[in-house]
């Protein structure tokens, strides 16, 4: 009978103790599901901060004073572009250029200064 | 009882025992989970906090996705007076440090903090003293608006107990500068109270959520239960028709119109005509200084002459209705390309004309009896030319915007008739874009339609519209194939293709080709005058337009005064002058309506107040630059050849 009774005791406790280890798994996982969803928008509220920010710098009227801020506008010298471009096998463009070494490519040339048309 | 015996007892008491303390242990739980005492209760409330997730508000793009207005989330400065521990002075030093706030703002944050926890003490001693309607303790007091992050961050840093930061949904406005009034402003509840916003408010608002955690000791969150997280639902995203480059060249030319003719305002609209699309819309107050008040005569019509002198020496009246708020925020702005309406004068004249040569009564050969610029009707009213012929071509009757030939062909049709035309262009009837206070303008009622109204009406008297309306009616004259000669339905939403609907066709495809010829050399006219005068030329784009030039009605007059005796019901020499016009001429892209509002003294004295001199060169350039924009082939090129000949390039 003792052993009977310690069984069911023993059994009920074990099911109490999983319910409750089940039942806060569940409440960790709703957490941790909640914390994401609030870090995301948080996110989002980032990115909506940024394309605000954006939209105020790129506005026409900002791009335009941006524009005359690099004085004239230059068009190419067809003088100084090569009669042959070098395609994808020339190893002249092989191992591509650093970025911000662009302008030692031949093709960037200096050009003369042109009056914009407006 | 043996030993074994008394064993088995002492065990069975034992388990029962344990037992019964498990079930207790077991509906205790069940008790504090299920029905928790009012202690424990308020223990826990007081661990629990809910915070309002804002359902943020969509976003308002132009016609190529640029953004107009937008949503985020600022940050604002609270108190909670009750949980503050450390003295008001305190406070208030380190967050007005925090904040950088001097002088005024400073004293407002100390009022502010000191009016809550005066506030929350005399509450407290009501309550003590077992008043029975003490009001609750304050645990909210803003104590600033709007701060950036920085600032934010730095109250946040400070780590006083009851000093908290909220959040909440901040409108900005990136891109609308130029367009301010057509995209509008939300209100503080951010719903929309103006313009597009307030157009498209039940697309773009969102849902607000709400969020339940319990706090730790120190008031972090720290735990969010199942159920306790209603997400926000964000708004929809809205594009509308305009497009703010093209608002930008709209703008600068108008500014420039405004400038060149010394006027007291303009106004300009751009249509997509196939779409009813609209591109462009604003309105300007010119900078003009020394503007008179209308002297409006007393009951008896005893008063000064306000035509004393010459124009240059006399007064320059105020013509346009004030609109104070529109310096104080361009978004309160009256509308006046919806909202105001003015006589359109001969910029109406193409619709008369093309009805009647629809109707068969001439066609554009017959030749019709102008005599000599001067005529008086058959009951006697004078009617003249400004320019005046013997005898003009029904083409030429528009071509020269004679009021004669147009009198003389209206005359004896059916008032019924003219006045069907009028209302089937949509004269008369809001377009229903979605802008307040639209006005529906004004056209007579068939009883009160006599022969007064026939006459005037046919050279675009008696008869008030918007600018808007203008537009829409031109564009009959712009849309091609199938739907030519139709009316558009104009939005203010990007739909980016003709709508499918029933269409009404207005006139017939044959008459709108034979208008646009017409109307074509107007506009060659205007090309002429602005390369005679400005040495402007080398159009790309090729335009046809009608220009138009008419007084402005003095309107209502005030309480207990009067018109002035022998005056008319206008301002004398002062006129609103346009242009209406639409190119490319072969497949019209863009219908441009232009109003310059009361072209300044100089340009009265020197006749070149006209539309065709005033509104119709901002046409031809808002006309030239837009069809550039939008990457329109030129139909018009000069040859490189030595003459120099302009030829049509198809």
């Amino acid at each position: 009978m003792f052993a009977k009774l310690a069984i069911v005791i023993v059994s009920v406790g074990l099911c109490g103790a999983t319910l409750l280890a089940y039942r806060q798994a569940r409440i960790q996982t709703v957490h941790e599901l909640t914390a994401a969803r609030l870090d995301s928008e948080d996110a989002q509220e980032r990115g909506r901060r940024l394309a605000i920010q954006i939209a105020a710098r790129t506005t026409p009227d900002a791009v335009s004073r941006a524009a005359e801020a690099l004085g004239p506008m230059r068009t190419p010298d067809p003088a100084a572009i090569p009669s042959e471009v070098p395609n994808a096998q020339s190893p002249a463009i092989d191992k591509p250029a650093p970025r911000d070494s662009l302008d030692q490519l031949d093709l960037l040339v200096p050009l003369p200064d042109v009056e914009v048309v407006r | 009882m043996t030993q074994s015996d008394r064993a088995a007892i002492v065990a069975r008491i034992t388990a029962w025992g344990l037992g019964a303390m498990l079930v207790i242990v077991v509906l205790r739980v069940g008790q504090l989970q299920l029905s928790p005492g009012a202690r424990l209760d308020a223990m826990v409330s007081e661990r629990m906090s809910a915070t309002p997730l804002p359902g943020i508000r969509g976003e308002l793009r132009d016609r190529r996705g640029r953004l107009l207005s937008a949503t985020s989330l600022g940050e604002r400065v609270f108190i909670d007076p009750e949980a503050v521990t450390a003295p008001a002075d305190v406070v208030i030093a380190q967050v007005g440090e925090a904040l950088a706030l001097e002088g005024d703002e400073m004293d407002m944050l100390a009022l502010r903090i000191v009016d809550a926890m005066e506030d929350n003490a005399e509450r407290r001693a009501a309550r003590a003293q077992g008043e029975a309607d003490a009001p609750d303790l304050i645990r909210y007091r803003l104590l600033t608006g709007v701060v950036d992050s920085q600032r934010a961050q730095a109250v946040k840093a400070l780590r006083l107990a009851g000093v908290h930061i909220e959040r909440r949904p901040v409108r900005s406005y990136p891109g609308a500068g130029l367009a301010a009034a057509l995209v509008g402003k939300v209100d503080a509840e951010q719903a929309g109270a103006l313009g597009a916003e307030r157009a498209h408010d039940s697309e773009l608002r969102g849902t607000d959520g709400r969020v339940r955690f319990v706090r730790d000791a120190r008031g972090r969150p720290l735990w969010v239960g199942d159920g306790a997280l209603r997400p926000a639902e964000a708004g929809g995203d809205v594009r509308l028709s305009i497009d703010i480059e093209m608002q930008r060249i709209a703008v600068e030319e108008l500014e420039r119109g405004i400038a060149e003719c010394d006027a007291a305002g303009g106004r300009i609209i751009v249509v997509d005509p196939y779409t009813g699309e609209v591109l462009a819309m604003a309105d300007r107050f010119g900078d003009v200084s020394g503007l008179a008040e209308f002297p409006w005569a007393d009951k008896d019509g005893n008063g000064p002459n306000p035509y004393d002198g010459r124009v240059g020496e006399r007064p320059r009246y105020r013509t346009l209705k004030p609109d104070p708020w529109r310096d104080i925020e361009p978004s309160l702005a009256r509308n006046r390309c919806v909202e105001d309406v003015y006589e359109p004068g001969s910029t109406f004249k193409p619709f008369v004309w093309a009805a009647v040569t629809q109707s068969g009564r001439h066609a554009v050969d017959d030749i019709i009896d102008t005599e000599g610029g001067v005529w008086t009707t058959p009951y006697r009213r004078r009617v003249e030319d400004v320019t005046r012929r013997d005898e003009m071509t029904w083409g030429e009757v528009l071509r020269f915007s004679s009021n004669i030939g147009l009198v003389k062909a209206t005359q004896d049709l059916s008032h019924e008739w003219l006045r069907d035309v009028v209302v089937s262009l949509g004269f008369g009837s809001r377009t229903n874009i979605g802008l307040g206070g639209e006005a529906a303008g004004l056209v007579r009622s068939e009883k009160g339609w006599d022969k007064y109204t026939q006459t005037s009406v046919s050279f675009g008297h008696e008869i008030a519209v918007t600018p808007l309306q203008m537009a829409r009616a031109f564009s009959v004259f712009a849309r091609g194939g199938d739907l030519a000669g139709s009316l558009p339905t104009l939005t203010l939403r990007q739909i980016g293709d003709v709508r499918l609907s029933l269409v009404q066709r207005v006139f017939d495809p044959a008459v709108v080709v034979q208008a646009r010829r017409v109307l074509r050399q107007v506009a060659e006219r205007v090309e002429e005058k602005m390369e005679r005068r400005e040495g402007e030329a080398g159009w790309r784009y090729s335009m046809f337009g009608k220009s138009g030039t008419a007084e402005i009605p003095l309107g209502a007059a005030p309480d207990d005064k009067r018109k002035p005796r022998g005056i008319r019901g206008y301002f004398e020499d002062q006129y609103n002058s346009s242009f209406v016009a639409a190119g490319p001429v072969e497949v019209p892209q863009i219908v441009v309506m232009v109003v310059i509002d009361d072209p300044g003294p100089g340009r009265i004295r020197a006749k070149r107040h006209y539309g065709s001199d005033t509104a119709g060169p901002v046409a031809r350039r808002v006309i030239e630059r837009t069809l550039g924009y939008l990457g329109v082939p030129g139909d018009l090129e000069r040859a490189g050849d030595d003459d120099g000949e302009a030829v049509a390039a198809r």
